[in-house]
């Protein structure tokens, strides 16, 4: 009976094989094809779009906020013991006449969701200098820091 | 030996159902070690089979998938920038003058590479590489976003990795230097 069931058997597998080297090759042609599309999607592996930054800022910007400096920059980090990640910051420098629109700016980026992406921890923090004493400018600057977050969000859908 | 001979007389039964026994017990000892090897060729060609369903069902549609991202790799490829073509590539940027409201004072391609797409970094590439090159580009608000945003949809693959955009001499007009990193062909 088991020798009668082994020939059967071993007809299949012979029956199938072709098949089967024909589909680990097709599999393999997908894979390193695919790494192609991974590496794309590597490359293109940013929380922001410039363009759509800028324009946020712009959107979230009261009018009685100057901007005269907005700047955009990224860099590697390599924590001991941990695979190396991006961080991004931005760094806006200005002048502004009320001190209370400049929170009212600050609060804004920290409740946008652009500024809140999936995966990173927001800082936001402004650092005020002396005001001119004519014309009642205060020069500000405000750092928007993008850090991966260690522990998720708490929440999310409900 | 008439002894033995008596006993069989005497106990029949007993003595034939003890060879027998013996007959059978040498018997399964024997075919035990056949029986073993069988059962093992039948378990591989279980697995074999189990193992070639796996892939027959896993390969439904592959070869369309297949044919279908080899046509998205041949699109990519097509469109990667060649890092030796300089004067090609930079002349790329500058064409930008002539679609939009803008000033390109200077471009120039980087000999360092993005930290984030070498060996190493966090976002790694194997079978490409990324030329980076700073841009200088002046213009109005909306120039500028326009030129960001053409960059962003233009069809070699590219994207702005950093920027600074300040308030340039004449009012109402910007000054930005970007870093723009475009998927290149390895090197």
């Amino acid at each position: 009976v088991l020798r009668s069931s082994i020939s059967v058997m071993e007809e299949r597998v012979l029956d199938s094989e072709a098949a089967d080297r024909q589909s680990l090759k097709e599999s393999e042609r997908f894979r390193k094809s695919a790494q192609s599309v991974v590496e794309l999607q590597r490359f293109f592996r940013v929380p922001f779009v410039a363009h759509e930054l800028l324009a946020e800022l712009a959107g979230l910007k009261p009018q009685d906020l100057i901007f005269t400096k907005v700047s955009f920059s990224d860099s590697v980090d390599k924590p001991k013991g941990k695979g190396a990640h991006m961080s991004y910051a931005i760094r806006i420098v200005g002048d502004v006449q009320e001190l209370p629109v400049l929170a009212q700016f600050k609060e804004a980026v920290e409740a946008s969701s652009f500024f809140n992406p999936e995966g990173f921890a927001l800082d936001v923090d402004e650092s005020i200098q002396r005001r001119d004493a004519q014309t009642g400018v205060t020069p500000f600057r405000v750092s928007i820091s993008l850090s991966p977050e260690t522990t998720p969000k708490k929440g999310g859908k409900k | 030996m008439n002894q033995v001979m008596d006993k069989l007389k005497q106990y029949p039964i007993v003595v034939v159902s003890v060879v027998v026994i013996l007959v059978c017990a040498v018997s399964a000892f024997l075919r035990g070690s056949v029986v073993e090897e069988l059962t093992r060729s039948e378990d591989d060609l279980t697995k074999r089979i189990l193992t070639i369903n796996t892939n027959s069902k896993n390969s439904k549609d592959l070869e369309q998938d297949v044919e279908a991202v080899v046509a998205s790799v041949a699109v990519i490829e097509e469109r990667l920038f060649d890092r030796e073509e300089r004067s090609i590539n930079t002349d790329f940027f500058y064409s930008f003058e002539d679609r939009l409201d803008v000033l390109i004072s200077d471009v120039s391609q980087l000999t360092t590479e993005d930290a984030s797409l070498i060996k190493g970094g966090p976002n790694e590439l194997k079978l490409y590489s990324g030329v980076s090159y700073n841009v200088k580009v002046s213009g109005s608000f909306q120039a500028i976003l326009k030129f960001l945003y053409e960059i962003h949809r233009m069809e070699a693959l590219m994207r702005v990795a950093t920027f600074d955009v300040v308030e340039g001499e004449s009012e109402g007009l910007l000054s930005a230097n970007l870093r723009v990193v475009v998927l290149a062909q390895k090197e």
